[in-house]
């Protein structure tokens, strides 16, 4: 019903940040490290950084201004009622960060096109040092590598459906974080108002009191052998309460179908994760698992506990970039299509799952009522074209398939092909 | 210039990437608008369609186009509806659609389209409804409509708002219809008479009763002990604490109210029917104010002409102990009244009044279809017969009703108000074909 107003929109939006990603790709290298003359040194100076992005330097710090926008276009499919390409903006977000003083960070960042949580991250962290700093404000909380990773450095146009759905999100809070032996070791350890706003709808509220904690080990960091000291391994534990309200539910990868719906949950929520990652020069990959359990105290006719709602979650990716380019996080190319380039050409793969499992009693309560056990398995294949540093356009295809067909959009098999195409730019 | 070149190409890219279609402006007010004969188009695999009318004892969901004013909703489910309505001539169907992709259609997940089986003139729902409508109380709205299935016209059915979450959102506001905070829901299940009567601590009694359509997976004592103890404090709480405890639990008011329309109605199978308690579902509020009854399926209305007004009022527990409150049994007949003035006002020079008329337009609007409906189970005859039936009844039964609430509201009032007696009053103009 809105693609109509979108796509002018998302004409002109692409079309500032082509000219301006453009310009500043243009401008980028001749400016590096030749500051406006005129300008005095000690006073505020607006100039691009080594990534090119417009900064505001102060005498006391910097500011760093950012934007992202990217569009959606998938295959057009009878059963999901999309007769057309159907594209839709997928993100419309502008952010400032910076530094002051040396030791303050902070970042603000707005999504445009949610209205009902349009706050993306606020907050300010303080350095002391590097191994312990302080963040506070609204922020990712430390569970899920994917769910992590920003938005412009994500390899798929999607992110995991674990690291979307089961992963908490962002919420209010404080976290002490940092690294310690040489950088050998990464710590992050937090507590949440709320338990991630990827648990929230308009209509749920998702748990409160998170606990949240998340240890990395790089084990090989000091190796000589560049390949094993990208290495990563980790984990991460959050905890929360649930007070009779709807736990979790699982959607389709492209959100149009709910193959497990929402049952009401009373206790502690419980997420645990881990996950693997390695990078060396064009290639990367990238493991995770997780597991949630909402506990049902009381619910039962007797007055005690139903089973808990299990969801488990994983996916192995793996990225290449074709074109030779080092790969760290977002692949920025040697040739730029606007400097008589091709630009840079990444193959990405992912296979994942996630399973919602509500577990059994020895005698059923024939009065509760629980939804049935179903699962959904996604197997994504990718081209990324990155036409400079700022913009991409991504094509993938991505085959779904759901357990219980009768609770998919596709009733007949569960079985859900997807083309999809984004187009983004990134300053 | 190269770079300028590659630019333009991308807008060009953009350009064909970004197509949209324009955006609908119907609204729900528009599906249940009854000023018109609705037009509902149905898509399915002949296969499927053959498989539901095969087994219409199924609840079997098939995928299904809707179409309806250019509005086209792809792969909705389509099931069997209806408990002594079921059949495999003309179906009672349930259109669900977010039954596999999550969408609305207007805003309804679900819509109702009933077979009127059982009711030869194909209005009795719709004009009970409006009585309910009319006496302010919450009550489904309705509207007449040809379906065709894969393009065969396959009857005259009537859409019927369903009464859920967006239901309650509409009549009690979107807090009510929160899915998480929101109230309880109930569809009242009939498995037996039963008048209110109390089944015991078990909760499995009334839950057998009382199917959730909200909240349906919350703690079992959430969602049922509150009716075991509704039920307990109609049946125990002595009579002089009846009107303050139980009225914090239920909306007696609303219960006199409600029960008067469906005897002003005529109807034999509602709150106090012929076969106990049936149709109704019973709303708790989120916030602890006294639960209200919602009104459903309401094809035997009209059709009681000569039931007195306290007919079978003793067999139901509720009920009868509330009408020995004076101030609710006083409520009741004036309701009783003041319902079956509405249902005669604005008598015009044929001695038609508001329900009258809207019988002859409903009927006008409704009968060249009815002629043309290939799997009609009455005979045009039948409906034509049955239209006129429903204007004896509308010219009787009101007077009726209002001489006997007046009498028993006021001994001085004449105490003879003779039963009814059925007649067939012919539309003013020419039978509508």
């Amino acid at each position: 019903m809105t693609a109509g107003r979108t796509w002018p929109r998302a004409l002109a939006v692409c079309a500032l940040l082509t000219g301006l990603a453009a310009g500043a790709g243009a401008q980028s290298a001749a400016d590096k490290g030749a500051p406006d003359d005129d300008v005095p040194r000690d006073g505020p100076r607006l100039h691009l950084d080594e990534r090119g992005r417009p900064t505001l330097q102060l005498p006391f710090g910097e500011v760093v201004f950012r934007g992202r926008a990217a569009t959606v276009m998938q295959s057009p499919s009878r059963d999901r009622g999309t007769e057309g390409p159907d594209p839709a903006w997928q993100t419309r977000r502008v952010q400032i960060e910076g530094t002051l003083f040396k030791k303050v960070e902070f970042e603000v960042s707005r999504e445009f096109g949610d209205a009902d949580e349009p706050e993306r991250d606020v907050f300010a962290n303080v350095r002391v040092s590097r191994g312990f700093e302080l963040r506070a404000g609204q922020f990712k909380m430390p569970f899920g590598r994917d769910a992590l990773i920003g938005g412009a450095n994500l390899d798929f146009i999607f992110r995991s459906l674990p690291g979307r759905l089961i992963a908490p999100g962002r919420d209010i809070g404080v976290m002490a974080h940092g690294r310690l032996k040489s950088r050998r070791l990464t710590y992050q350890a937090g507590v949440f108002r709320g338990d991630g706003d990827n648990a929230r709808t308009s209509q749920t509220r998702g748990g409160s009191r998170a606990v949240a904690g998340r240890l990395l080990v790089t084990p090989f960091v000091r190796s000589r052998n560049p390949a094993l000291a990208a290495f990563q391994v980790g984990g991460a534990v959050v905890t929360s309460q649930l007070d009779d309200q709807l736990g979790l539910r699982g959607r389709t990868v492209f959100g149009e179908g709910v193959f497990f719906d929402r049952a009401f949950v009373e206790g502690r929520r419980l997420r645990r994760g881990l996950e693997a990652s390695w990078a060396h020069g064009p290639a990367s990959l990238s493991w995770e698992y997780m597991r949630v359990s909402d506990e049902r105290l009381g619910m039962s006719a007797s007055g005690d506990a139903l089973p808990s709602i299990v969801a488990t979650g994983w996916y192995v990716a793996g990225t290449w970039v074709v074109t030779g380019e080092r790969k760290d996080g977002r692949v920025d190319p040697e040739h730029s299509v606007f400097r008589n380039g091709f630009g840079a050409l990444e193959l990405v793969a992912r296979v994942e799952k996630l399973s919602f499992t509500p577990g059994s009693m020895p005698v059923p309560d024939p009065l509760a009522v629980t939804p049935d056990a179903n699962a959904d398995r996604v197997t994504t294949l990718g081209l990324s074209w990155y036409l400079n540093r700022y913009l991409k356009i991504n094509g993938s295809a991505v085959f779904e398939s759901i357990r219980d067909p009768e609770r998919s959009p596709v009733a007949h098999d569960g079985r859900v092909p997807t083309a999809v195409i984004q187009l983004q730019a990134a300053i | 210039m190269t770079g300028n070149l590659s630019r333009l190409r991308l807008y060009v890219f953009a350009c064909v990437v970004l197509t949209a279609a324009p955006a609908a402006a119907q609204t729900q007010d528009d599906l249940f608008n009854d000023a018109e004969l609705h037009d509902v188009m149905l898509t399915l695999s002949d296969r499927d369609w053959s498989d539901l009318k095969a087994h219409p004892e199924e609840n079997t969901n098939y995928t299904a186009d809707l179409r309806w004013r250019g509005i086209t909703v792809r792969n909705i489910g389509i099931r069997s509806r209806g408990t002594s309505t079921r059949n495999g001539v003309k179906p009672g169907l349930r259109l669900d659609m977010n039954r596999y992709i999550d969408q609305t259609f207007l805003g309804l997940r679900l819509l109702v389209l009933d077979n009127g089986y059982t009711d030869p003139s194909m209005m009795r729902e719709a004009l009970a409804m409006k009585v309910f409508a009319r006496a302010e109380l919450p009550a489904p709205r309705e509207a007449h409509a040809r379906l065709f299935v894969n393009n065969e016209f396959a009857g005259v059915y009537v859409i019927v708002e369903p009464i859920d979450r967006t239901f309650v959102t509409r009549v009690f506001g979107a807090a009510e219809g929160n899915t998480e905070s929101g109230g309880y829901l109930y569809e009242y299940n009939w498995v037996r008479e039963w008048g209110f009567e109390y089944l015991g601590p078990s909760l499995e009694a009334y839950a057998e009763l009382f199917d959730p359509k909200t909240r349906e997976t919350d703690a079992v004592s959430r969602l049922y002990q509150p009716l075991e103890s509704l039920v307990r404090a109609v049946n125990e709480t002595p009579a002089d604490q009846f009107e303050q405890t139980v009225g914090a639990l239920i909306d007696l008011p609303e219960v006199m109210r409600y029960l008067a329309v469906q005897r002003a109605s005529g109807e034999i199978d509602g709150l106090i029917g012929n076969w106990s308690m049936s149709n109704f579902y019973l709303y708790r509020f989120r916030d602890g104010r006294p639960a209200q009854l919602l009104p459903w399926d309401a094809d035997h209305s009209l059709w009681a002409l000569d039931d007195p007004i306290d007919y079978r009022i003793d067999t139901n527990v509720l009920v009868a102990r509330a009408m020995a409150v004076p101030g609710l049994r006083r409520l009741y007949l004036e309701t009783l009244a003041s319902t079956a003035r509405v249902m005669t006002a604005d008598t015009d020079a044929d001695g038609r009044g508001w329900l009258e008329r809207e019988v002859d337009r409903l009927s006008a609007k409704i009968a060249p279809a009815v002629v043309a409906d290939p799997v009609a189970p009455f005979t045009f005859e039948e409906f034509e017969g049955n239209v006129r039936g429903l204007r004896g009844f509308l010219r009787t039964r009101p007077p009726y009703v209002e001489c006997a609430a007046g009498a028993a509201l006021d001994p001085t009032a004449p105490q003879s108000c003779p039963l009814p007696v059925y007649s067939e009053v012919s539309p003013p103009g020419p039978p509508p074909r």
